[in-house]
């Protein structure tokens, strides 16, 4: 009954890099960062002025001419990635394949937008082209049209960790045998008015009069810096990956999440894996620098793993905290559980002392080859684990 | 094969707070239906929905800081698990799972209509802090003490039921015993100005299956079932009302706002439904249909209900003619609709009917609720994005 899940494609849009599998290695060695001085509009007279944004004329090489006209930004984002996870795992037929979207903010651009033709002009300025685009559903719908993707198409919506959900429901899926071929990941933008309203109350950095930046684990840690873009992986069966020769990244040995309170997802996920906290070699981490949120992911680990646990990064100061970097931890993982290579936080300076045992530094680490965990937390809220291992591994 | 039973009920609707209240407005074919007064509706061509009642609002014991829409939410779910007669430990392992779509967008508008007229904060504050779909998730979960898998679902007007089968998957997958899960939505300014835009309101009250209907009528509230596995249903002895047998998910992948014209999206969730349920067409006594009243959608619903069923036997009817088309939260109201016309015997009417469109080969119920006896009946939801569930609920 049960089906191994494994990642056969993937396919980032993100500050840091554009493109599938092959482009994860390279930027996670390099240790660029997207972050900086947002750029696509004005932040004078707000306290936060970074984010890691898509490059200009990103997306233009990446959507047809007429997709660009037709489909919002964040949609243009959500179908670019899923074409290039589609194109790196040379999956040609979607039309069994489901589709779940991760995503915390939706297309809040075109809500504005549609809410603004309204108060600018009454009825008569209302858009009724625009008005599905106020659903946060519309990305997954105009992706399921561009590829004739014919099975669910889900958007799941949470704070911090939609990405990581939608990955774990994908691999739920598949190994419940509800499905042999998901996309499944994360997307979110930048928008003026969300970027806005964040930095007003203070729920993104710089906060508590620090200095503005992503530093997770860290002492001077000032909270999170928002990121954009999409991370989409396929996920397919085993025996359907290899009836069709495909290329396994990796396989998602587990999954599962809880919530509230005292929400322990890493038990049931190592439990479906078959391991035990000693055989993680490593973690993905959701930690982006908001002290609290990195404390509840910290206690949340330290509770499995101890106080000495396995090396701990977070791809926060890569690429801003969007709903796609989730799926981007996945697709990362895989490299990792593959190459036994780790990027550090390259913004940690003054470790917390609760993190300075498990936080990885700058540079990039030697782990274990083999499995290891992408953890997402938002504190009082979800607690999302999913088990990455090599191939091979679990045989 | 896990089943998954039902055994806990809860409803906010524009008849009032309560199951109770629900269930007697449905089988009295009252139609609550009345001009609105919510929002303003100045020049627009509809002016009407069906409410949730200004008395039955205020007696809800949430309080009154709370969006209308979490108020709602939170009323729905604690009768549900009150019904069910769910202990704290229990509700400790239960998974919730909401299907929603506008959030506290009813209050975040407040503060952007204010921001725009020139009075009203700039920041946002408490409005923009619940306006995420998932916001409801988050109450629910924290003041009912729900600990197991939480997930916010998205899919439009298909919403509500996605979440039932969501649900349905956690507890056969077995990620949680059992569940809460259910829709939520109220009438916000943008949903009623974006369906007027889309010309796709009545200025009358909405007539499903009439061969002179013009359109939808919008409307609000929430329900919650509770699912639970057979198994654990028993070893409890809880009170169980019917059997969630199957549950099914379709893309159109044809258009953002209109249906596949062949309903072929439709037919393939009607049929994976029943298949999953292992029941034969021929089984199935009712359907509670979408039934929206655009001339587009019931035609089109007709036709692929005579491709599974054949014309003729199969009794159809709409709840949306007596309380509208309740968007996020339909889709949980029709689900609890369909329970209790198997419990009760009764099929619910659909009201304003007068002359049934030739398109429409069945018995629509047309005015008076009919005494029968339900053995298997589908709940049909579909939505924006040609999302398409379809539930099959048997005795």
């Amino acid at each position: 009954m049960a089906s191994r899940v494994v990642v056969t494609g993937v396919g980032i849009v993100s500050g840091v890099c554009t493109g599938g599998a092959a482009a994860i290695g390279p930027v996670l060695e390099s240790g660029r960062s997207a972050v900086g001085r947002v750029t696509a509009f004005p932040t004078d007279g707000l306290p936060s002025h970074l984010a890691a944004e898509l490059p200009p004329g990103a997306l233009a090489a990446l959507v047809e001419p007429a997709e660009a006209r037709r489909l919002s930004r964040v949609s243009q984002m959500t179908l670019a990635a899923c074409r290039l996870a589609v194109d790196d795992a040379n999956l040609g037929d979607l039309s069994d394949a489901h589709l779940i979207v991760g995503t915390e903010f939706g297309d809040l651009r075109s809500t504005e937008e549609f809410a603004a033709g309204y108060l600018r002009r009454g009825a008569g300025g209302l858009s009724p082209l625009a008005f599905p685009n106020t659903v946060m559903n519309t990305m997954a719908a105009a992706s399921a049209i561009a590829l004739g993707l014919h099975g669910s198409s889900v958007t799941v919506n949470a704070r911090r960790v939609a990405g990581e959900l939608a990955v774990g429901r994908g691999a739920a899926l598949i190994a419940g045998g509800r499905a042999t071929a998901v996309l499944a990941g994360g997307v979110d933008e930048l928008s003026p008015l969300m970027f806005a309203v964040l930095a007003r109350l203070a729920a993104i950095s710089p906060r508590g009069g620090g200095e503005e930046g992503c530093r997770p684990f860290d002492r001077d840690a000032s909270g999170p810096v928002r990121g954009e873009g999409a991370t989409f992986l396929v996920l397919e069966s085993l025996e359907a990956a290899a009836a069709r020769g495909a290329r396994a990244l990796g396989e998602i040995r587990g999954a599962a999440w809880r919530s509230g309170a005292r929400a322990a997802a890493i038990p049931p996920a190592l439990e479906a894996a078959g391991l035990a906290p000693g055989d993680i070699g490593w973690i993905y981490g959701s930690a982006a620098g908001d002290p609290a949120q990195d404390a509840a992911a910290l206690r949340s680990i330290r509770r499995v793993f101890g106080d000495a646990g396995p090396a701990t990064t977070s791809l926060a100061p890569v690429a801003g905290e969007h709903a796609g970097l989730g799926a981007f931890g996945v697709a990362a993982a895989t490299w990792t559980a593959r190459a036994g290579r780790l990027p550090g936080i390259a913004s940690l300076r003054r470790p917390r002392p609760a993190a300075r045992e498990v936080a990885a530094g700058p540079g990039v680490h030697r782990v274990p080859v083999g499995p290891g965990l992408v953890h997402g937390v938002c504190r009082g809220g979800d607690d999302v684990a999913l088990i990455v291992a090599p191939m091979g591994d679990a045989a | 094969m896990t089943r998954v039973v039902v055994t806990g009920l809860g409803a906010v609707s524009p008849f009032g707070a309560g199951v109770k209240a629900f269930w007697e407005g449905l089988a009295s074919a009252r139609c609550a239906i009345e001009p609105l007064t919510l929002i303003e509706t100045e020049g627009f061509r509809a002016r009407i929905a069906a409410a949730v009642p200004a008395a039955a609002v205020d007696r809800l014991a949430a309080s009154r800081r709370r969006s209308r829409a979490d108020r709602f939410g939170l009323a729905a779910a604690a009768e549900a698990v009150e019904d069910a007669g769910l202990s704290r430990a229990e509700l400790a392992g239960t998974a919730l799972v909401v299907g929603a779509v506008g959030g506290g967008m009813l209050e975040a508008e407040a503060w952007y209509w204010a921001r725009a007229r020139g009075h009203g904060g700039p920041d946002g504050g408490a409005g923009l802090a619940t306006v995420l779909p998932c916001a409801h998730a988050d109450v629910i979960g924290r003041r009912l003490g729900l600990g197991g898998p939480r997930e916010t679902v998205v899919m439009a007007c298909s919403s509500g039921a996605a979440a039932l089968a969501m649900a349905a998957d956690l507890i056969e997958s077995g990620a949680a015993p059992r569940a809460v899960a259910g829709g939520v939505d109220t009438i916000t300014r943008v949903c009623y100005m974006g369906f007027n835009a889309l010309r796709l309101l009545d200025p009358e009250p909405c007539r499903p299956f009439d061969r002179d209907r013009r359109g939808m009528t919008i409307g609000e509230g929430a329900a919650f079932l509770v699912l639970e596995s057979y198994a654990d249903a028993r070893a409890r002895g809880a009170r169980i009302y019917a059997e969630l047998a199957g549950h099914a998910m379709t893309t159109d992948a044809y258009h953002v706002t209109a249906p596949d014209p062949e309903g072929s999206g439709m037919i393939a969730a009607i049929r994976g439904a029943l298949d999953r349920a292992r029941l034969t067409p021929a089984a199935v006594d009712y359907a509670n249909a979408h039934g929206t009243g655009t001339p587009q959608n019931d035609r089109i619903e007709a036709r692929a209900l005579a491709r599974v069923f054949g014309e003729g036997r199969l009794l159809v009817s709409s709840n949306k003619s007596q309380i509208g088309h309740t968007m996020a939260a339909a889709g949980g109201l029709e689900a609890a609709a369909t329970v209790l016309t198997l419990t009760q015997g009764v099929v619910p009417a659909t009201v304003n009917l007068t002359s049934v469109d030739p398109e429409v080969p069945f018995d629509c119920v047309p005015r008076v609720p009919r005494a029968a006896p339900v053995h298997a009946a589908i709940s049909n939801s579909f939505g924006f994005g040609g999302q398409n569930v379809t539930l099959a609920f048997t005795r």
